[in-house]
């Protein structure tokens, strides 16, 4: 994509991204994952919109699911209590 | 959701003379802004009737009050202190520390805290001086100019011409008289006093000459009227349920970080929206003041309060829909009695969904695969297993049409034809008998359940495992004793490693149950038997639950074991009253019969009601008695035999004293153990604001996040390490005494044990231990980029996080 494209993207989604151009290239700050890439020019020039964000994901996009008490649900909207007892959980080695 | 809870928490409060000084202070959202949120920056300005922005100081808030306390004779300085700073933190609560308080706000707070924490007279004197002041002020200020058409004028002073929005989104004419009629008809207020305050707060809006008056306005000026006449029943009577401005934007436009199980949407909010104010009007006007503020202290935990117009939960039969089709009150359409597998189960599901409508909690089905038998003769493997597949996919997607909520939903299945449906005649297709029994339909029957689990097995269309509906595999007596069953333990028993859902249900001698949230179990009485030749009758419900916080009576019995007794039985008395107060409300709503709200539950189509109120149980959950023994004896259950024997004693003494309860006042209690998800938390927090010193010692988890909680029902410590056979053998020892439903859950984490390994496990469990339900809970990561899905709890996804391209690095 056009290094202009990109950064009006960048702009016009920054509650997530951060961006400054150095070293030949762009950083990229992706708040959410708390992550950070860095893009060369000709990187920018060969790829879209899609790759370079999930470069800035890198993987960290998940969820998390297991039982919270009765019933299986997504980890990431527990309360703290539960939270706090996910971490203390034994495991059981059933053999 | 906070800001409305500690709306609902400030609720009831005792106004004149409280009987003994409160153990604490009512500000939990504020306190648990503290605690849990990020460090928040109070605010250290404030914003003058003139425009002008100074230091906030709370000293002059407390001058203020001791000023108002000195004029009633009080001469407490530390309180006055105390209370201007709960004043800030309701401040800041209801700010959110986003914007400046002004003075009003400041003063209405003051009033707010004053009035709730009990110092009425306090307040009196301080909402008098406030009006004194802002009576100066006016003279001081001249006329102003009235905005165009808000308030008018007259020359004659009595004919206002001002105009309200009111509740129904209409501006209607000022009316004196309205007040009036309101406050004699709402509150019971006598003619002349109603007259009176009417009169003054007409005089008050004029004098303030409001901009824009709205119906909710004049009805706190009403209300604050009703305070300084010292008619606190009258305001309680009087008052408005509601939220703040402030909440109901964040409601409508923010995630709910206390739940993200309640999905973002525009119906989750109505939901969210109508439980607040359902939650309120519960604690103001179904349940008495004690029983409501032992909720709000968290003695007790009342549950589902955002759903006080319905039943808990509830055990369904299938022969129900099979013999009397889809026929509801007020549907569109009215279904026959099936004739096709497929229609009988789009009708289950549709009853479901209309059950969930009428429920708290969940509604769970029995013998499903039973009762579907005579309809599925002469299928092929295929056509059964796309059914199974149907109605797994069914009830895991309901969420779509009801704003993301799933239907909490469970099918009880089982391998045998249990005991006492062998010999009842089937019902079939249209409704009618087939001259068989369902003792003749087990080839069909199994056939189906395999199917089911291989479903499971499966996952969902990423390989995840099936929220809901749960699958309740029963392990009885007769199983062992039916061919097949090594192959078909074999395989729920690798949905059990593989996905973790198979929950085992064990019937041990006579006993039999319908599983499902609450794992209501029921013993086999000579009713029931009546019931199962009749199987469309089994329709059960626990009308409430009402879980104690264990620890908090060994707080309060200081280690004195008689005390601790005493505790206990004061607060079952609570729970007693609670259930009480839940089941006249709910019977008021039943008696409405087909013109009232509850008319799917009052139809009597086989000629009782659908909901069988006679039938109904009471469940009291116990929460954290592995704190509640540590407390008391210094060591946590699995420390000591002594310790371990004293949690036992605990809840033999409760399971007696409930049952002496229920003959004293003709309810069935049954204890469980509740599930708790957010009542162990709830309990641990408040204990550790009123009683921190004890709290802090046995708190589980880490008090420095905020993620505290106590240990669920008469779980042993979570975190002990312990063979997991032993740990099913200690737990299942309370479990005879929790007649509604026990379970004991084995955390897997990321390890994969075998089918066979989890067989031998669950068949020890069966023989060798008194142990009424286990579950084997794997834990899984889904990524959202890729929609792999992994095993166990992993901070990124490997395959995504792999991918790297030329001139792009990550930087670390
Ligand atoms: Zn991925």
């Amino acid at each position: 994509m056009e290094l202009q494209e990109l950064k009006d993207k960048l702009t016009s989604e920054k509650q997530s991204f951060e961006f400054n151009e150095e070293d030949g290239g762009i950083y990229i700050r992706n708040k959410r994952y708390d992550t950070k890439i860095h893009a060369s020019y000709e990187a920018v020039e060969k790829h879209d919109w899609n790759t370079i964000k999930a470069q800035t994901v890198a993987g960290r996009d998940v969820n998390h699911i297991t039982r919270v008490t009765g019933y299986f649900t997504i980890v990431e909207g527990w309360n703290k209590g539960k939270i706090g007892e996910l971490r203390d959980r034994y495991k059981s080695q059933v053999k | 959701m906070n800001p409305p809870d500690a709306e609902m928490i400030a609720k009831g409060q005792p106004s004149q003379d409280p009987p003994e000084a409160p153990r604490f202070l009512m500000v939990e959202s504020a306190k648990d802004k503290q605690i849990n949120a990020d460090p928040l920056m109070p605010f250290n300005v404030v914003q003058k009737r003139s425009g002008e922005i100074v230091n906030f100081d709370r000293r002059k808030i407390a001058e203020a009050i001791f000023k108002a306390a000195q004029a009633v004779g009080g001469a407490d300085h530390l309180l006055a202190e105390a209370l201007a700073e709960q004043v800030e933190l309701l401040l800041h609560s209801a700010k959110g520390g986003q914007h400046l308080p002004n003075v009003e706000e400041i003063q209405d707070a003051v009033e707010k805290i004053l009035i709730e924490r009990g110092h009425a007279k306090t307040a009196k004197a301080f909402i008098l001086y406030r009006d004194q002041r802002s009576k100066v002020r006016r003279q001081n200020f001249n006329i102003r100019q009235v905005q165009m058409g808000e308030v008018v004028r007259d020359n004659d002073a009595t004919d206002l011409a001002l105009f309200i929005q009111t509740s129904e989104d209409n501006v209607a004419q000022w009316d004196r008289e309205k007040i009036v009629k309101a406050l004699k008809k709402e509150a019971g207020v006598a003619e002349d006093t109603a007259q009176k305050i009417a009169a003054e707060v007409e005089q008050q809006i004029l004098d303030a000459k409001v901009k824009r008056l709205t119906s909710s306005l004049v009805r706190e000026l009403v209300d604050a009227k009703l305070i300084e006449y010292g008619l606190e029943e009258a305001r309680k009577r009087h008052s408005r349920l509601g939220m703040p401005l402030y909440d109901v934007e964040k409601v409508l436009t923010d995630r709910n970080r206390e739940n993200a199980n309640i999905p973002h949407n525009p119906e989750a909010t109505n939901m969210t929206l109508a439980e607040t104010i359902n939650k309120q009007f519960a604690l103001a006007r179904v349940f008495s003041t004690d029983v409501a503020d032992a909720h709000s202290r968290g003695d007790i935990h009342l549950h589902d309060l955002g759903f006080i117009n319905r039943p808990y939960c509830s055990g369904q039969s299938l022969e129900y829909v099979k013999k009397f089709g889809l026929s509801l009150p007020n549907a569109l359409s009215i279904a026959k009695p099936a004739k096709h597998p497929d229609t009988l189960l789009a009708h289950m599901v549709k009853m479901s969904a209309a059950l969930q409508g009428h429920f708290a909690g969940a509604i769970g089905w029995d013998a499903v695969n039973v009762f579907f038998a005579p309809f599925l003769v002469g299928m092929s493997d295929r056509e059964i297993s796309q059914l199974a597949q149907m109605m797994i996919f069914e009830y895991s997607q309901q969420s779509v049409a009801r704003g993301g909520q799933a239907i909490f939903s469970d099918l009880n299945i089982y391998w045998e034809t249990p005991k006492h449906f062998e010999n009842v005649p089937a019902i079939g297709p249209g409704g009618e008998y087939t001259g068989k029994k369902y003792g003749d339909y087990l080839k069909e029957s199994q056939r189906f359940a395999w199917a089911l689990f291989e479903v499971y097995k499966g996952g969902d269309g990423t390989g995840r495992p099936f929220f809901f509906p749960k699958p309740q595999a029963h392990i009885t007596e007769k199983f062992f004793l039916t061919p097949g069953h090594q192959e078909y333990l074999e395989l729920i028993c690798s949905v059990a490693a593989d996905k973790g859902n198979t929950y085992f249900v064990f019937d041990r001698g006579e006993t039999a149950k319908i599983s499902e949230c609450c794992r209501l179990a029921f013993k086999l009485d000579d009713r029931d038997l009546m019931d199962a030749n009749t199987p469309w009758k089994m329709r059960y419900s626990a009308l409430q639950n009402i879980t104690v916080n264990l620890p908090r009576i060994a707080y309060l019995a200081k280690g004195d074991t008689n005390q601790l007794y005493k505790k206990i039985d004061e607060f079952l008395h609570l729970t007693v009253k609670g259930h009480q107060q839940k089941r006249k409300f709910i019977e008021k709503l039943m008696n409405l019969k087909d013109q009232g709200p509850l008319a799917l539950l009052a139809m009597e189509k086989d000629g009782e009601p659908y909901l069988r109120m006679g039938r109904v149980t009471f469940l009291i959950g116990m929460l954290g008695l592995n704190e509640m023994v540590q407390h008391h004896m210094g060591q946590e259950m699995h420390e000591s035999e002594e310790a371990y024997k004293f949690g036992l004693k605990m809840i033999a003494y409760m399971h007696l004293k409930i049952k002496e309860l229920a003959k004293e006042y003709g309810m069935k209690f049954v204890l469980e153990q509740t599930p708790a998800e957010s009542t162990a938390f709830r309990f641990a927090k408040l204990d550790m604001q009123q009683f921190t010193k004890d709290a802090e010692k046995v708190v589980k988890g880490s008090a420095k996040d905020g993620t505290v909680y106590y240990t669920n029902s008469t779980y042993l410590n979570v975190a002990y390490q312990m063979n997991p056979i032993d740990r099913v053998k200690q737990e299942g020892k309370f479990h005879d005494m929790i007649e509604a439903g026990a379970l004991t859950h084995i955390w897997l984490a990321d390890s994969h044990p075998r089918a066979s390994s989890i067989a031998n496990f669950v068949v020890k469990s069966f023989r060798q231990t008194r142990n009424a339900q286990i579950a084997f809970s794997p834990e899984f990561t889904t990524c959202n980029s890729c929609g792999k899905v992994y095993r166990g709890l992993k901070d990124e996804c490997p395959n995504c996080s792999r991918k790297t391209y030329e001139g792009i690095k990550r930087i670390k």
